[in-house]
């Protein structure tokens, strides 16, 4: 039990730096992808069969790839080929990024999606725009019932940035094997990385439950 | 003339649904729609706001042609509709979904929205209702908001598709009676109806369709009590004795 304290305590600042790069990698991954994936939902549920056909495209190749490949291509394929050095964290954030929209543009369609046509043809009726129906009408419906998949696709793409490590970003994970390969304590190091990468997603996961509090209006009545 | 379709002719993919069917509707004037199911009754209303493109045919609703208007939305707004399946939005409360369309385009102040929605909410008797949300709503409450909150537009049309058919037996009554009270005000209704009842009420001119054809016309008085067409009086039999 000391010996495990007093590794604890050693490994502890690199780690909590690793740790910090895992959160601005999750956090800037997450955010450009929603906002990747929020453009290709809507080229998916667009009338233009061009931009249908980049939506679908797009998906269907990156789903079609493992997110290794596409970091390890990105950061030393396109940096050899384009004569650049990439920063490593900046590759990881581009492929995450990549990686995630696709999945996040298809959560947000299938949200849409499973909105009932009849509020979209009602609010059109009353003479409001697309644009307004989709805001005040069609959204707010579907992002309640989107929560739960773009939680796990928040939880996925947090856990992915370790497959980053090999683009060597110093994230939680490179962290860890930096840390083992000097103290020869696998155990005790990844026992600790591990914890590390559960609560963050713990405390995730119970700020999610509030957003979905929040937003239900199923059960509140008169 | 508030509404004259002329030669409409719609179809999905290979289904022809409207095949030329020509309609006028005066101002006031209450229009039932009858006949089988696939005989398009829906489909024609629907195209009277742009529900549904035409392939062919023109409408014009206040004297706007509806198929090329560029401005279809403000049209709308004149066009009161109300669904089978009352698509009541279940994000805002009753008096939500009175208030969002008339706020969102900028209609009518909060004050003067809410004095109009509680006056629709008592003439439909649902003035106890109005911080309610839908979910909480019987169906034929849900029909009578429904109602109400096409009518906050002012509209000078209301379009009625199949307006009682996802109710239970003892829900229908209070809707018809709402729209009873509307029909007596005055307002232009165009209603797809399979309560031939109501329709023998209310209605000044009754419409049966089949196979996207309007088959015979005339006073509600004539197509219940002597309709010309086999297919009209087989229809009518066989919905009447059920």
């Amino acid at each position: 039990m000391d010996l495990f304290v007093k590794i604890f305590q050693e490994s502890l600042p690199s780690l909590l730096s690793g740790l910090r790069i895992t959160v601005i990698m999750a956090i800037l991954s997450l955010f450009f992808a929603s906002i990747v994936g929020l453009i290709m939902c809507i080229f998916s549920i667009s009338r233009f069969r061009v931009l249908k056909a980049i939506s679908t495209t797009y998906i269907y190749v990156i789903r079609g790839i493992p997110l290794m490949i596409l970091g390890l291509f990105l950061y030393f394929g396109v940096g050899a080929a384009l004569q650049i050095r990439f920063d490593p964290m900046v590759a990881a954030i581009i492929a995450l990024t990549i990686n995630a929209g696709a999945y996040m543009a298809e959560i947000f369609r299938a949200g849409i999606q499973a909105i009932d046509f009849g509020q979209m043809e009602a609010a059109r009726s009353l003479g409001l725009n697309y644009f307004k129906a989709m805001k005040r009408v069609i959204l707010p419906q579907a992002v309640k019932i989107m929560i739960p998949s773009i939680m796990n696709q928040f939880i996925t793409t947090i856990k992915d940035t370790s497959i980053l490590s090999v683009v060597s970003v110093r994230e939680l994970t490179l962290s860890g094997q930096i840390i083992i390969a000097n103290n020869y304590r696998p155990f005790e190091v990844y026992a600790i990385v591990a914890i590390m990468y559960f609560i963050f997603i713990t405390i995730l996961t119970i700020i999610s439950r509030k957003v979905e509090r929040k937003l239900s209006y199923d059960h509140r009545s008169e | 003339m508030i509404i004259e379709a002329n030669k409409i002719k719609k179809s999905f993919g290979k289904l022809q649904v409207l095949r030329d069917i020509s309609l006028n509707v005066d101002e006031g004037e209450v229009l039932c729609i009858i006949g089988p199911s696939g005989s398009g009754k829906s489909t024609l209303l629907r195209c009277l706001n742009r529900l549904e493109d035409i392939q062919d045919g023109s409408v014009v609703v206040l004297g706007e042609d509806v198929t090329r208007t560029q401005n279809i939305n403000k049209l709308r707004e004149n066009i009161g509709m109300v669904f089978q399946s009352f698509n009541l939005f279940p994000n805002y409360t009753v008096l939500g979904n009175m208030l969002l369309a008339p706020l969102e385009l900028k209609k009518m102040n909060r004050g003067e929205a809410e004095k109009k929605a509680m006056a629709l909410l008592k003439k439909v008797g649902l003035e106890d209702k109005r911080d309610v949300y839908p979910q909480t709503l019987s169906g034929g409450q849900k029909q009578r908001a429904a109602i109400a909150r096409a009518l906050q537009m002012n509209p000078k049309i209301m379009l009625f598709d199949e307006p009682t058919s996802a109710l239970d037996p003892e829900m229908v009554d209070e809707v018809l009676k709402v729209m009873k009270n509307l029909a007596q005000e005055g307002m232009t209704m165009v209603i797809v109806t399979h309560e031939m009842n109501f329709a023998r009420d209310v209605a000044d001119r009754v419409i049966f369709m089949d196979g996207g054809y309007i088959v015979e016309q005339g006073s509600a008085k004539d197509i219940f009590t002597a309709p010309k067409n086999d297919r009209c009086r087989d229809f009518l039999a066989k919905v009447l004795s059920a």
